[in-house]
């Protein structure tokens, strides 16, 4: 489902991942760990294809990302499903216009989208909050309407960048399990978060980054603090 | 999209109607210099359509001279039109024409006033030669030709149509630009929606519609501003007009005229709307990647 083979992914002369090789099957739960600066953030934008890597091969659901026309960027994207750390919420639509917008982009019916909306606001328990504006939700709600934004399409990859990161433990929980129970529907999830508590409650394969290189990738493994050079320095 | 492009319209209600008032304000005076050339044309082709030479004759001339003198004019394949007024037809119209003046009604009978020749030619350059043969006949008293009031409108409305293109040409230029500005703003200052629908799948025709339709919206809206304020002008300047223009019947302006200026207004405005905000997105999209 998602391949990395080498990659190397430089701005200009900053390193922001070194060599990195791993696969995602389809229906895994995966998260990327490791602190600010590691390049979890720089493996999501690689993966929706925000840029090229410099160096290797990534191929996402079999096709080599390099490869795709510009023109086959948007049906791309589509299939796969993203929670971003900032929300990335239209601020002057209310929730539900939010949350459906990716299947007006897909010229989906009107019928279909009432449907789907409801499912999938239901599930987020955000239903009764539909017609409020982001700026009328606390965070933990707009993170939730970020994820139903996400996962309304039914994509195939759900990538989740920092989706607990402003959120307090009791929140931070709910989303877990509802990636989980979006993840028990054969959609694969990869979850970047260097929350360690969390990670440590699903026990699903952990791979952990470090300044851009990839120092560990374990099945039900555990969230290992890796030795920063910075505290060696220190 | 069209409903995005109203919201688009909404938020930034100051932006939407500088944009509307700067393109009405060209479109305005485009419509105008449409209704003078027009207008212009209509003069020109009335003058065309009258007696351009009138040769007034001498006293008790035979039958057979006048009709020598028109065979003469035939012959020479250069006259469209050629009709004797007579002494009592001149009379007619000399009353019809000083009705009000009863004092020269009085005064005037038929034996004064000369019978005469009206001709029109078929072109405006047959004039000159078709004067000079009325002037070579010996039945003829004096000559009158309005070659000067004909050719020197003509070349007026030459004038008007060549300054006319340039003119349209530049300020269609000026509403595009302004299109351009307008609508390069609003997407400047929605770089982050943009980037955005960008992330969750959007395709480019998704996300410039809404602002392409919106400048359609501004180029349709102010083409109608400017055809009904160009029309009420006209309608408020018809008497001034009509007084102006005596005797010639160019007004009312026919229906097909007013609504083809609005036809060719809305077009000329969904074109530089269009055209304008396409530039526009474009552009931002470019930088983007």
């Amino acid at each position: 489902m998602i391949l990395f083979e080498n990659v190397t992914k430089k701005f200009g002369e900053v390193v922001a991942l070194s060599e990195v090789s791993f696969e995602v099957d389809k229906g895994e739960f995966v998260f990327l760990t490791g602190p600010s600066g590691a390049g979890k953030t720089t493996i999501i934008k690689l993966i929706l294809r925000e840029f090229f890597p410099t160096e290797g091969k990534i191929e996402i659901m079999g096709e080599n990302i390099s490869l795709i026309r510009s023109k086959k960027i948007p049906q791309f994207r589509r299939k796969i499903g993203v929670v971003f750390q900032d929300f990335k919420l239209l601020i002057d639509r209310t929730v539900l216009e939010n949350v459906i917008l990716p299947l007006q982009i897909r010229k989906v019916q009107s019928s279909q989208i009432a449907k789907q909306a409801q499912e999938v606001l239901k599930l987020v328990g955000l239903w009764e909050r539909k017609d409020l504006f982001p700026a009328q939700l606390a965070v933990g709600e707009i993170q939730r309407a970020s994820l139903a934004r996400a996962i309304i399409g039914k994509p195939e990859i759900l990538l989740a960048d920092e989706p607990t990161g402003n959120l307090d433990p009791n929140n931070s929980q709910q989303i877990i399990e509802l990636l989980k129970k979006i993840n028990d529907n054969e959609t694969t999830v990869l979850m970047a978060t260097h929350n360690a508590s969390l990670v440590n409650l699903l026990k699903e394969r952990v791979i952990c980054l470090a300044e851009g290189k990839l120092i560990s990738d374990e099945k039900k493994g555990k969230y290992k603090l890796p030795k920063f050079k910075f505290e060696k320095d220190v | 999209m069209f409903k995005t492009a109203i919201q688009h319209i909404k938020r930034s209600p100051l932006q939407a109607l500088g944009a509307v008032l700067m393109m009405s304000l060209t479109f305005f005076i485009i419509s105008i210099w449409v209704m003078v050339s027009s207008g212009s044309e209509a003069v020109l082709g009335y003058l065309e359509t009258r007696p351009q030479v009138t040769a007034f004759l001498k006293d008790e001339i035979k039958p057979q001279q006048l009709e020598l003198l028109k065979s003469k004019l035939e012959a020479t394949e250069k006259v469209k039109k050629i009709k004797y007024v007579s002494k009592e037809e001149a009379l007619s119209l000399y009353r019809q024409e000083n009705k009000d003046n009863p004092l020269l009604l009085e005064m005037v009978t038929a034996k004064i006033l000369p019978a005469s020749l009206e001709v029109s030619a078929k072109s405006l350059s047959f004039l000159p030669e078709i004067a000079e043969t009325l002037k070579e006949d010996p039945i003829v008293e004096e000559v009158i030709f309005q070659e000067g009031v004909v050719s020197v409108l003509s070349s007026w409305t030459a004038s008007i149509r060549k300054a006319g293109t340039f003119l349209i040409l530049f300020l269609s230029l000026i509403s595009l630009l302004t299109v351009m500005i307008v609508i390069g703003m609003k997407v400047s200052g929605r770089k982050e929606e943009i980037e955005i629908l960008g992330l969750i799948g959007a395709g480019k025709g998704y996300i410039r519609s809404p602002f392409i339709i919106e400048g359609i919206i501004y180029g349709l809206l102010s083409a109608f501003i400017a055809w009904l304020t160009s029309y009420i002008s006209l309608l408020y300047a018809t008497p001034f007009l009509v007084s102006f223009l005596a005797g010639i019947p160019i007004f009312p302006v026919s229906f097909e005229f007013i609504f083809g200026l609005l036809g060719g207004l809305m077009v000329l405005g969904f074109l530089v709307g269009g055209i304008g905000s396409l530039f526009a997105v474009k552009r931002f999209l470019k930088f983007r990647k």
